[in-house]
């Protein structure tokens, strides 16, 4: 009896371990939501808006996200993935400043702010999460996949100007291309994964580092084909 | 008696894990997967549907008085969709029944102030529980077309419903907003029944 109630004291202390990035991932064994143009050789634009300037500019943002995704260096960037399938290109201008029209030509849009539990769910101002839009079935692989993709950080953490930011755009883009998160309840961590690390706020210690493991890369290859 | 400690804090980890997994199943809004029960709505990517539990392709009508001259307009343009080359491998698993696919009133319609071509929800967003519609065609009066859509645009595509999970969202439904006069351009229709189902245009 005692073994249970300290049993449920942990699994309780557990379940309340902070999940910043919307729950922990691997690798999907389906075919799962990611973005349409992944698939091809064709070039991902994405924008960039702060819904606070005050706390952090658009160009800050821009800046920041494009560096984490870009610039880094081989290894440790998506951008480049795939001999070239994931053509990440920023976008001069924040995303409202586009005309509509010329907006939707964007596969990808990355927002900063406060709080967007009314998208990612509650508590406010704590998840962040990544929401695919406009559906499209993809002849070639007998399925259905996104069109679009928006990134939502919240500045408590994936809107951070820091590695731990770097860390959670990398998992939250990980989710674009369609990584999966774990699972509660899963206890395994292998293999090491962004998508599972404690840099996201997640159990696993096996994957340290603000940038993706070579298994997430690979997982991201496989969903690509 | 290291390996002993060991052994009992494997088992202990693996009865703390299941604990988890128990209460973590029990908690409404954060399901472990998308696949916990068959019986549940699930997203399903393998299906033009998108939801688990739909079988048969449905498309709801707003306003929701049954029009016959709308009725008329519609089956035509779905007979011609229904000839896209990509049919029958993106909906082939749906039942499809010419005198039930439209349903007079969506269940909860909800039009957006100015229609945009990305990030316009047109219904209720985020459920648990998807309607039965994977389309949702908002039929639109002159003053309300050109208050929503905008005086030089007929058609317009957005999101009606979106499944939630702990990644993200995913939209299930299609919201449809057309001018009512281009229900007389069958053709027409029909491209945008298409780009709404997710086809694209031919």
């Amino acid at each position: 009896m005692r073994k249970l109630t300290v049993m449920l004291a942990a699994a309780a202390v557990l379940v309340a371990i902070p999940a910043q990035a919307a729950q922990a991932s691997h690798a999907n064994p389906d075919p799962f939501k990611h973005l349409h143009n992944m698939h091809y050789q064709s070039v991902e634009q994405f924008c960039v808006q702060s819904f606070d300037t005050a706390k952090v500019s658009h160009s800050s943002a821009r800046s920041f996200v494009n560096q984490t995704l870009t610039q880094m260096g081989s290894g440790k960037v998506w951008d480049g993935l795939g001999s070239g399938r994931l053509q990440l290109h920023v976008t001069n201008n924040y995303c409202s400043a586009y005309d509509p029209t010329t907006r939707a030509t964007i596969e990808i849009e990355v927002y900063y702010g406060w709080d967007w539990s009314g998208v990612c769910g509650a508590p406010v101002g704590y998840y962040n999460c990544v929401v695919h839009d406009n559906p499209v079935f993809d002849s070639a692989r007998n399925h259905w996949d996104a069109r679009w993709a928006y990134v939502y950080l919240v500045f408590s953490s994936g809107g951070r100007l820091d590695n731990v930011g770097r860390a959670f755009i990398n998992h939250e883009f990980g989710h674009v291309w369609g990584l999966a998160d774990h699972g509660v309840g899963s206890s395994s961590c292998n293999p090491p994964s962004i998508m599972h690390s404690t840099v996201v706020s997640y159990p696993c210690t096996n994957w340290p580092y603000w940038y993706p493991s070579p298994s997430d890369f690979q997982s991201v290859l496989r969903i690509m084909e | 008696m290291a390996r002993h400690s060991l052994r009992s804090l494997g088992l202990w980890l693996l009865a703390a894990a299941a604990v988890i997994t128990a209460i973590a199943l029990a908690s409404p809004g954060r399901s472990a997967t998308d696949h916990d029960h068959d019986d549940h709505p699930h997203l399903d990517l393998h299906n033009g549907l998108l939801v688990s539990t739909r079988t048969v392709l449905r498309i709801c009508v707003q306003p929701g008085d049954h029009r016959p001259a709308i009725e008329s307009s519609v089956l035509g343009a779905l007979d011609e969709v229904r000839r896209h080359p990509y049919w029958r491998a993106a909906y082939g698993r749906a039942q499809y029944a010419r005198s039930t696919v439209l349903a007079w009133g969506c269940p909860a319609p909800r039009l957006p102030e100015r229609y945009e071509p990305k990030g316009t929800v047109a219904g209720p967003g985020v459920t648990a529980e998807p309607s039965p519609y994977r389309v949702w065609l908002y039929v639109l009066d002159e003053p309300t077309a050109d208050r929503v859509l905008g005086p030089d645009r007929d058609a317009g595509t957005a999101s009606a419903e979106f499944m939630r999970d702990s990644a993200g969202a995913f939209p299930v439904s299609t919201a449809l907003l057309v001018r009512e006069r281009r229900l007389a351009d069958t053709a027409a229709l029909a491209r945008d029944l298409s780009t709404a189902l997710g086809l694209g245009t031919q």
